[in-house]
């Protein structure tokens, strides 16, 4: 046994102390940073050597670092991930139902459900004084606000249809960046591990990380495989990342699809290696599922229902004045022009270029030269109170007034999951920042503690330079 | 329990916003006194607020319509009423003239110009306007119903205003109904029943065919009122004795016909008002449903908000003693 070992055991203390020490600084540096797991220096004894000639003891020869752990619970963070996807999905659907809502806003006083009740009540005034040109004008007038009306709700919603599109096209691109980065990692991490060890613990936590994002954007499973790679399957769909291989997803418009639903020309995923086949509706939770339910469910719903809507109204008040006499004996005029099918009625609806040109060929009697005659007048008022909606069990009002009440109810129920949520990823954050967390004071303790140790260290240094000095005297 | 500063810093920022949030929903209230300000508040109640408000629209048509329907008819009794005075001067004279004692040439001479002044003025009521519409032509309301001759040129049309939710009243009686006894018998209805469009019961349905039935009496000899003048008139000056007293019979009808007229008339305006009433009464329903679905209770809000700013200032309180020194502060 020699006096320098006893050098080498203080220096190994203090390198484990600077160790301790750097940890703690690292950990404090990142206490505010998203997703760090805080980190701890596991030290071990070293083996000393059996020592022939003093009872074949074993003499300590210091310590030295077994590992610097990251304390992390993984369950824990499977269950943020999830967390993290349901929240993303629910805050995505509510941006955008909230959208849709305020387009339907009613509730300030001003809408369609106030021009059609008085389309059919100037059809009404319409019958007190059938030949009187001004109440005609004013029929005239406000049809064309219904039509009007009915152009910019339609018009409104499919700009929340093509906001979604861009949405979808943006996360579809950070969804591909956020794979590259994860690939990207995980050689880097199984770079640094070759020894089998979970070592990388920076690259780890930053791993998690973008493991979280990708989850913010659609559902993905995860599993490592024996190289130590966090595999990431989007659920339904495929592969994401295979160990360093990336699936690439590309984005195009196309047309309208029924089976899916989904909206013409609207943005569409497909994986970039077979760019033809649409996989949209495959893509589940999450930012990408919630734009997607959001645009194919409840937009594609209300633009459907809009259109039913104009297309009965043109139909059926059509259907009415083209058996009316005009005030020159015309019969067989129609009120608005000709809409041949459902989708997209409430973008074509518009008066009829006879009514367009003069108020006279609206066609308020039943029979001809009969100035008084309002019997048609009455008839186009009083389909107000006709069951013409929901294969005739519906009014023109309640069915209108049904889609507030739906997107109210949507987007209320919406609300509510994502309170649960949020309150939810509250507490498990919470729990994360307890377990993994930085505490200020503890590392502040460590520090302190570690410091120590390294000043103590030190004296062994120094301790045992004087004894070789003691030594070295003896000689001299 | 190991307690993190974030988890510190992350409890105070939570509790901070939700308070925030609640405060300003709250505000949101105070500011519209509204508690549905938006759809998805109370989706059944919003649906129910915009069902109430299509109703309020066409209750205020209702009710325009309703004092429209009322002066029509008001000026349609007028009319009646002097053509009542006419007929009861013609009977007075038929009777004056029917007997021989009391009757000469001079004397029928003189009243026979008395009896074409009548029919001049039973053709002026039966072309009475209101503003340009001339109210006993049925739906030909833009020419005078009743010529020099006293044909009638209106049709039959029953000019139906909708006073209620699918509530509708007649606003005119047709001419032809009102000079003839037994309309359905005269030459003029005759014309009108070939003229009427196929269509016509489509539309106003019901309450046409009941109003129909309703004028329907019982069938015989049809009486019309210019006939009548004419007949008297011509009987006065010929001396004929036998036509003289046999158009008292037939103003008697007449009277009675235009008598009949008026109490329906009458019986209308009576349910026009009782519609009145009840328009009024379902407004009054309606703003208290309204105002039960979507305006706030005041002082709930504001209690709430009183309560809500104590729960804030006591999280920033608190927040206080969250937000500890650390150890680092001892160890300077």
């Amino acid at each position: 046994m020699a006096l320098l070992n006893v050098l080498q055991t203080g220096k190994s203390g203090m390198s484990t102390a600077k160790a301790g020490i750097a940890t703690a600084g690292h950990n404090i540096s990142n206490a505010n940073t998203e997703g760090f797991s805080r980190q701890r220096v596991q030290s071990e004894a070293e083996v000393g050597k059996q020592i022939a000639g003093q009872g074949g003891h074993f003499i300590g020869e210091g310590s030295r670092i077994s590992k610097v752990e990251r304390i992390n619970d993984e369950y824990l963070e499977k269950q943020l991930r999830e967390g993290t996807r349901d929240t993303a999905f629910h805050e995505e659907k509510q941006v955008f139902l909230n959208q849709v809502e305020d387009v339907f806003n009613e509730m300030g006083g001003d809408g369609l459900n106030r021009l059609i009740a008085r389309f059919h009540n100037d059809f009404r005034k319409l019958s007190n004084d059938p030949s009187s040109e001004a109440i005609r004008q004013s029929v005239r007038e406000s049809s064309q606000a219904m039509v009007s009306d009915f152009r910019r709700l339609r018009g409104e919603v499919e700009s929340v249809a093509s906001h979604i599109d861009n949405r979808i096209e943006g996360n579809v691109k950070e969804l591909n960046v956020f794979a590259q980065e994860l690939a990207e990692l995980n050689r880097k991490v199984h770079q640094s591990e070759v020894q089998g060890s979970d070592a990388a613990n920076d690259l780890r936590d930053r791993r998690d990380q973008v493991l979280k994002k990708i989850n913010s954007l659609v559902d993905v499973t995860t599993h490592k495989d024996n190289e130590g790679h966090l595999n990431a399957d989007i659920r339904g769909v495929g592969p994401l990342v295979t160990g360093t291989n990336v699936e690439n997803y590309a984005i195009a418009r196309h047309a309208a699809d029924a089976d899916t639903g989904s909206v013409d020309n609207s943005m569409q995923i497909s994986r970039s290696t077979m760019s033809s086949n649409y996989i949209t509706s495959q893509f589940q939770g999450g930012k990408l599922g919630a734009l997607i339910e959001t645009r194919d469910k409840a937009v594609n719903q209300v633009l459907a229902r809009l259109d039913e809507l104009a297309h009965a109204v043109s139909k059926s008040v059509n259907e009415l004045h083209e058996k009316g006499f005009t005030q020159d004996g015309k019969t067989g005029v129609k009120f608005f022009n000709e809409i041949h099918q459902v989708a997209g009625a409430a973008q074509r609806l518009a008066l009829s270029s006879d009514i367009h040109e003069s108020v006279n060929n609206i066609a308020v009697a039943l029979q001809p030269d009969a100035p008084s005659d309002n019997r048609n007048a009455l008839a186009i008022a009083n389909l107000q109170n006709l069951h013409l909606m929901n294969g005739g069990h519906t009014t023109v009002d309640d069915f209108y007034n049904s889609i507030i009440s739906d997107v109210g109810t949507t987007s209320a129920r919406n609300r509510e999951s994502l309170g649960q949520q949020q309150s939810i990823m509250t507490q498990l954050n919470r729990v994360r920042d307890q377990v993994s967390g930085v505490s200020i004071d503890e590392e502040t303790t460590n520090l302190m503690q570690f410091q120590h140790a390294f000043d103590a260290s030190a004296r062994v240094i120094k301790a045992a330079d004087e004894m070789l000095d003691t030594v070295l005297r003896l000689k001299g | 329990m190991r307690v993190t500063d974030n988890q510190n810093y992350g409890v105070i920022r939570d509790s901070i916003s939700r308070s925030r949030s609640r405060m300003d929903n709250l505000q949101a209230e105070t500011a519209t006194l509204k508690k549905v300000n938006r759809p998805s508040d109370d989706p059944i109640g919003a649906a129910k607020v915009l069902e109430v408000r299509t109703d309020k629209v066409n209750n205020e048509q209702f009710q325009v319509n309703a004092k429209l329907a009322q002066a029509y008819l008001d000026n349609t009794d007028h009319a009646l009423e002097d053509l009542s005075e006419v007929v009861m001067r013609a009977k007075e004279i038929a009777i004056g003239q029917s007997s021989s004692a009391s009757s000469t040439p001079e004397s029928r001479y003189g009243v026979s110009e008395e009896v074409n002044q009548l029919f001049q003025r039973a053709v002026a009521t039966g072309n009475r306007r209101i503003g340009d519409r001339f109210i006993f032509g049925g739906y030909k309301t833009n020419a005078a119903p009743v010529d020099a001759d006293g044909a009638y040129h209106g049709d039959d049309g029953q000019v139906m205003v909708e006073i209620g939710r699918e509530v509708f009243i007649g606003a005119n009686v047709p001419g032809h109904e009102v000079f003839n006894t037994q309309p359905d018998s005269s030459a003029d209805a005759k014309r009108m029943q070939q003229q009427k469009n196929p269509n016509s019961k489509e539309t106003t349905g019901e309450t046409q065919r009941r109003l129909a039935s309703e004028d329907a009496g019982p069938a015989g000899q049809n009486t019309n009122l210019f006939e009548q003048l004419k007949a008297l008139r011509t009987g006065l000056l010929t001396g004929d004795m036998e036509t003289i007293r046999g158009s008292m019979d037939g103003f008697d009808d007449l009277l009675g016909k235009i008598v009949a007229t008026r109490a329906k008339i009458g019986s209308r305006i009576q349910s026009i008002n009782g519609n009145m009433g009840a328009l009024e009464r379902h407004n009054i329903t309606n703003a208290q449903l309204t105002s039960n679905i979507e305006d706030a209770d005041m002082t709930q809000v504001v209690s709430d908000l009183a309560k809500e700013e104590t729960v804030f200032k006591s999280s920033l309180a608190s927040s206080k003693h969250l937000i500890q020194p650390t150890l680092l502060d001892f160890l300077r």
